[in-house]
């Protein structure tokens, strides 16, 4: 037995049916209407989300640390009207 | 005195110059008449009607884009041929998918008839069962009609690794169809 003749019979070229042609025209069709972005403009758009996740970021730490300044200022006026009050509860006491 | 008028003979524009220009018939002329080779690589390395022919279609998806690098006829032979083993090779790996058995394959029309059905059969079974590379040379050697040398070229391995695993493939082939 030829087994390579065999292989080469066995190995014909298939036709993949009729309208193949066709069915790969549809696609390329409906990919070429799909409206694409050039590489430029998905870079812009990168770097426009990249800004906006940035900008958010700082944002967020910026009003973070503006309510911790708050807060702290507030408990040092706690503190001081609280040592007001010590002191002046302190002066009535020693007279 | 004899004025020489030469006669412009304007050649048809072949299909592929004309695909590159953006013919869209014309590049459907390109894919009628390579979809048997790209359809029948993919098909014969998975024995799977529908993945062989959404790697087809895929391929014919690439070359469109592709166009404008495809210098001549014979480079377009050879980029079909290297993409499709490219791409069946590269689902291979993604997936470790195995060919479908012939069983499950649907039986595709072909331009001739096998001398021997129950033996060309039995030899696509054998040849499902083989290691993927061995598969995709042993295709690429019978199917295209390649020597290793224009194997290595679009598998992109050593001449002798080509020769080897073309080698092995026979011995195996020839062994079981011996047991069989």
């Amino acid at each position: 037995m030829d087994i390579e003749r065999e292989l080469r019979s066995a190995l014909r070229r298939k036709s993949p049916g009729a309208g193949f042609s066709n069915r790969v025209m549809a696609r390329l069709i409906v990919e070429e209407r799909r409206p694409r972005l050039s590489a430029q403009w998905r870079a812009i758009a990168a770097a426009g989300l990249l800004t906006v996740i940035l900008g958010g970021w700082t944002a967020h730490e910026i009003a973070e640390r503006r309510q911790g300044e708050r807060a702290r200022d507030e408990v040092l006026l706690a503190l001081r009207i609280t040592s007001a009050k010590l002191q002046e509860a302190k002066s009535h006491v020693v007279k | 005195m004899t004025a020489i008028v030469s006669e412009a003979v304007s050649e048809p524009l072949d299909a592929l110059t004309r695909a590159k220009g953006g013919d869209h018939d014309a590049f459907a002329e390109v894919i009628a008449e390579h979809e048997a080779m790209v359809f029948s690589v993919a098909y014969h390395v998975f024995n799977d009607r529908s993945r062989a022919e959404e790697i087809a279609q895929d391929v014919f998806l690439q070359l469109y884009r592709s166009m404008a690098g495809i210098e001549s006829p014979s480079h377009l032979v050879h980029w079909l041929r290297q993409v499709t083993t490219r791409r069946c090779i590269d689902q291979l790996r993604r997936a470790r998918l195995r060919p479908v058995s012939l069983e499950e394959a649907a039986e595709l029309e072909t331009s001739d008839r096998p001398l021997d059905p129950f033996l060309d059969r039995k030899l696509r079974e054998l040849i499902a069962a083989l290691p993927d590379l061995q598969r995709i040379v042993v295709t690429l050697r019978y199917q295209e009609d390649l020597d290793p040398t224009e194997i290595c070229r679009i598998v992109n391995m050593p001449v002798n690794t080509v020769k080897s695993h073309l080698h092995r493939a026979l011995v195996s082939l020839r062994k079981r169809l011996g047991e069989a």
